[in-house]
């Protein structure tokens, strides 16, 4: 029997499919992209064993802001996943969210990354053939940031506009598909 | 033989899936580029 393969498309795919891009961008370029496109919760699921590792392990390569962050987070994943407690895991959720800014949750991203922990998306953009152009576009972006050829605030709006783009794609495939 | 490829489609908590080429995917792809682009031309 032939193997087919399977991509998911949907509109809650788009968060994760924006982050999958930057996770992959930022390891391959070196270079932290500040935004405010995701939530703590969403990025830091991605890393399954994180907040598994026994807290001296942690404590040795995080700072204190970051720890909050990973054992909020640890705290949320019990609440929510096991004890199925969801208005708790709620408030821990925006607790969460308030306390975190995009370039800690980066840091925590490369620093994990460094520790070799298993990032679930790296790699693993099955749909990057469906987004190539803007895959190309913002790589460009990146590229010409990193040789200093166009400001930060510029770089940051191309990306944000195709990573906008990339969404509204998912959703419109989704919508014609769907028929 | 045309590579096949098999599309989760998820929307408001429904789930189907549907088989498709994937080259008929890469062109539905590409027309949304392109009215992307006009779009962006005409704004």
């Amino acid at each position: 029997m032939r193997k087919i393969e399977v991509i998911a498309l949907s509109p809650e795919t788009c968060e994760s499919a924006k982050f999958d891009i930057l996770v992959a961008l930022t390891e391959l370029h070196d270079i932290i992209i500040e935004g405010e496109i995701l939530n703590a919760t969403e990025l830091l699921s991605q890393f399954e064993t994180l907040w598994r590792l026994p807290e001296e392990e942690i404590r040795k390569h995080f700072n204190e802001k970051e720890l909050k962050i990973i054992n909020t987070y640890r705290k949320w994943h019990e609440t929510f996943t096991q004890r199925g407690d969801i208005p708790e895991a709620l408030k821990l959720q925006t607790k969460l969210n308030e306390m975190s800014d995009f370039t800690t949750l980066v840091e925590i991203m490369r620093k994990s990354i460094k520790l070799e922990l298993p990032v679930r998306c790296l790699g693993d953009i099955k749909y990057a053939f469906l987004i190539s152009k803007e895959l190309e576009k913002i790589d460009n972006y990146l590229r010409k940031l990193k040789n200093k050829e166009i400001k930060y605030e510029t770089a940051r709006k191309g990306i944000n506009k195709y990573l906008k783009q990339i969404c509204k794609k998912i959703k419109d495939m989704t919508e014609i598909l769907w028929r | 033989m045309q590579e096949k490829i098999g599309v989760l489609l998820k929307k408001n908590n429904e789930i189907k899936i549907k088989i498709i080429r994937k080259k008929d995917l890469e062109e539905l792809a590409k027309k949304l580029e392109t009215k992307y682009e006009e779009e962006t031309r005409k704004e």
